[in-house]
């Protein structure tokens, strides 16, 4: 099977960013929800960007995260159904965003949490996928493994 | 009574207070303790303390204090009207508990109940009181759960007071016959005054919510014509009452907790587990790295 994305909806500069958020529990639903008349009038920023908040009367505690540098992240759409196998299944790209709101329960989100340590590893992949440039600078933020040239 | 802070924000918690009377920081004084809201559905719980000298015990009982209760709406305004009137020598301290709060409080991982979150917040008030520098000596505590129990509770975190608690104090002692009406004139001006955030020109709310005791029809039928599917109802609502959520189990959809199922598991397997297979070669399973961070390799989208 074969999937496609279709980016045309989100290639514009106008593009508006969507606002998302992550929450540590499972809603049955998909589709529209009333996010901005039930949620986030009840945000509350407590502090040093720690946000707070309530979802089915239980306590979250979130901050907004920001995608690693160089990657995009796309709300994606699949507006039919793929019948058989065969046939690729098309995605529209319906909205993007460089950063989203991530809630944990009651607990302040740290850098245990599975999800800041999953983006972690978008930093390293990029460290080891990378090609090996012999000329490596030591600066900028990330550690690089300095190559040696060994010929003589 | 200002209540601005707690109408500014409804979804916090908020203790408000008189000027604390010279008079009470020198003589000896009781204080009354009692709450108000505690069996609604909705709306904020309120805590109310009233203080004043020993001495002004007979001026207390001619104010004509009674159980709130027995009192209409008007009898415990003009009361409480009176009690903001003596000001040189009582004061008053509300703690308006949000339904956001209760439902939080009761809805948490590590459960704690209704009855520890008002013996939290009576021990708040009474130190509140001690650290404003009145003298306190006598404290009536209207019973929530066990009076006994409570009443060794509270003689434990302060030994050097004389606590009685007991069932209807509010009708015994009218020192916390004053606390009642400062605590039901709080919530009902609370509930009156409500303002919902959820509310948008699109979308009134409307306010037949009737006295919001789960008993009552109105109560009843104003839940059930406000859920919303995924975010069940506006935080006015205490979430952790069971008509609530039996509400929700109906009418809107689940949502599922990391913490829900965990008694589930710790239950004794099924015998048929012994007997399946052993899962996965080892050494297809991913590297401990990619399991703390949920990472799966992936070659289609969910459907």
């Amino acid at each position: 099977m074969s999937v496609e994305v279709d980016l045309s909806g989100v290639s514009g500069e106008t593009a508006a960013a969507a606002k998302l958020h992550l929450l540590p529990c499972e809603v049955e639903h998909t589709g529209p929800a009333q996010v901005t008349r039930f949620f986030t009038p009840g945000v509350r920023d407590s502090g040093q960007g720690a946000l707070q908040a309530s979802f089915r009367g239980r306590e979250l505690r979130g901050e907004n995260v920001a995608l690693p540098d160089g990657y995009t992240g796309l709300v994606l759409k699949e507006k039919h159904k793929a019948v058989s196998d065969e046939e690729a299944r098309v995605f529209h790209a319906a909205q993007k965003f460089q950063e989203f709101t991530y809630w944990n329960m009651e607990t302040p989100p740290s850098k245990n949490d599975g999800l800041q340590k999953a983006l972690h590893w978008l930093e390293i992949t990029k460290a080891i996928h990378s090609p090996v440039d012999k000329n490596i600078s030591q600066n900028g933020s990330h550690t690089r493994v300095k190559v040696e040239d060994s010929s003589p | 009574m200002d209540l601005c802070d707690f109408e500014e924000d409804n979804t916090k918690s908020c203790v408000v207070g008189s000027e604390v009377p010279d008079v009470t920081k020198g003589e000896p004084c009781c204080l009354g303790i009692d709450e108000a809201g505690r069996g609604p559905v909705l709306g904020p719980m309120v805590y109310g303390i009233c203080y004043c000298p020993l001495s002004g015990q007979d001026r207390l009982k001619d104010m004509g204090f009674a159980d709130s209760k027995t009192l209409t709406e008007e009898q415990r305004e003009k009361l409480f009207e009176a009690i903001a009137g003596a000001g040189e020598f009582m004061g008053w301290t509300i703690h308006i508990l949000a339904p956001n709060a209760i439902s939080n409080c009761m809805l948490r991982r590590s459960k704690y109940n209704l009855n520890t979150l008002s013996h939290d917040t009576a021990i708040g008030l009474i130190q509140r009181t001690l650290d404003s520098g009145v003298n306190l000596q006598e404290v009536y505590v209207d019973t929530v759960g066990d009076a006994s129990k409570y009443q060794d509770k509270l003689k434990g975190i302060f030994p050097d007071l004389d606590i009685t608690v007991t069932p209807k104090a509010d009708a015994k002692f009218p020192i916390v016959s004053a606390a009642s009406i400062c605590a039901k004139v709080a919530r009902d001006r609370a509930v009156k005054g409500w303002g919902f955030f959820e509310e948008t020109e699109d979308s009134a709310i409307s306010r037949k919510f009737g006295s919001g005791y789960p008993s009552d029809p109105d109560t009843k039928k104003w839940l059930a014509g406000m859920v919303d599917p995924v975010f069940g109802f506006p935080q006015f609502v205490r979430f952790s009452w069971s008509t609530a959520s039996k509400i929700l189990d109906d009418k809107a959809v689940p949502v599922n907790w990391d913490d829900e199922d965990e008694d589930e598991k710790a239950a004794t397997p099924s015998v048929l587990s012994f007997f399946a297979a052993k899962g996965e070669d080892p050494k297809q399973k991913k590297h401990q790295y990619f399991q703390e961070r949920f990472l799966h390799s992936v070659t289609d989208f969910g459907s």
